[in-house]
């Protein structure tokens, strides 16, 4: 069976949070997580990497010194590049979340309706734009492949050509 | 109840749910043990003068009526986070969060009765 690939949700609020994961779990694709502060995702990301990070912005409402949603981007960062983190804000913090794409976040939903079906889409673009960044690491290899082999090539033809080995036209020419 | 006079309306949370009456009452029960909590804590930040931390609880409970539809008390709660977080008008922020009281009255008991249908 393959792998399925891991997320993790991390909100200070239990039904925002509930929300997102059984909308999340319709993937059967996905393995989902919910942590209700930053440190538990970060001590979780520490035994297992997860692929994507639902990061809420604010997480202090239960927990007052919790560690804020931009504080724990970083950490994440740190523990692995590859996370891609997609910030979650309220409606009046859009510019707050916008900033975050600064410090690596691959996007950001606004809380409300639309939230969870965004949510669904954002993890198919990312799903679409890591599949695209492996066919154009594919696509580049081939390429270098392909025009180191024909460099090699033309200077074995040179070579025989300057050792009169080979005629410098066809034989029917 | 009057289905005009309604504050919820459960058409987002069926849609989203897919109408699983299982997953609808987790989320109705987990909105009527978070809520009351919710008003207590922003009674006594208000009561201790701690706008940081109403504005926070007025945050983290404004989207959870809207999950309900209860589109006037996201309002009502959305005006009391904005009054805390540019500490205005302060001298309002008790009489919002009364409102409010008087509002999640009525919510309460609408999805009280919305348990009851769905069977529970």
């Amino acid at each position: 069976m393959a792998q399925k690939t891991l997320i993790y949700i991390v909100d200070d609020e239990p039904m925002q949070r509930e929300l997102l994961k059984d909308n999340l779990e319709k993937m059967p694709a996905y393995e989902i997580h919910a942590f209700p502060t930053g440190e538990e995702c970060l001590a979780a990301s520490q035994v297992r990497i997860p692929s994507i990070v639902f990061l809420d912005y604010n997480l202090n409402s239960q927990v007052r010194d919790a560690m804020d949603g931009i504080d724990i981007l970083k950490e994440l960062k740190k523990i692995s590049a590859e996370i891609e983190v997609v910030m979650i804000s309220g409606q009046d913090q859009i510019e707050v979340a916008v900033n975050t794409m600064k410090y690596g976040a691959f996007d950001y939903i606004v809380k409300g309706e639309g939230a969870f079906l965004r949510a669904e889409k954002t993890v198919f673009n990312i799903y679409r734009y890591h599949k695209m960044a492996g066919d154009a690491s594919r696509y580049k290899k081939l390429m270098i492949f392909f025009g180191v082999g024909m460099l090699i090539m033309i200077a074995v033809v040179v070579i025989l050509q300057t050792k009169g080995l080979i005629r410098s036209s066809p034989s029917w020419y | 109840m009057d289905q005009l006079s309604q504050i919820t309306d459960l058409s987002y949370l069926r849609s989203l749910t897919g109408g699983a009456n299982d997953k609808m009452i987790k989320y109705i029960r987990m909105f009527l043990t978070g809520a009351p909590i919710s008003i207590q804590q922003m009674e006594l930040y208000t009561m201790s003068k701690d706008w940081s931390g109403l504005r926070q609880t007025a945050h983290a409970l404004k989207p959870q009526l809207g999950y309900f539809g209860a589109k006037g008390s996201e309002e009502l709660v959305k005006d009391i986070e904005k009054m805390a977080g540019e500490q205005s008008n302060l001298d309002r922020i008790p009489v919002q969060i009364e409102n409010f009281k008087k509002q999640y009255e009525i919510i309460s008991a609408e999805l009280e009765k919305a348990l009851r249908d769905l069977g529970n």
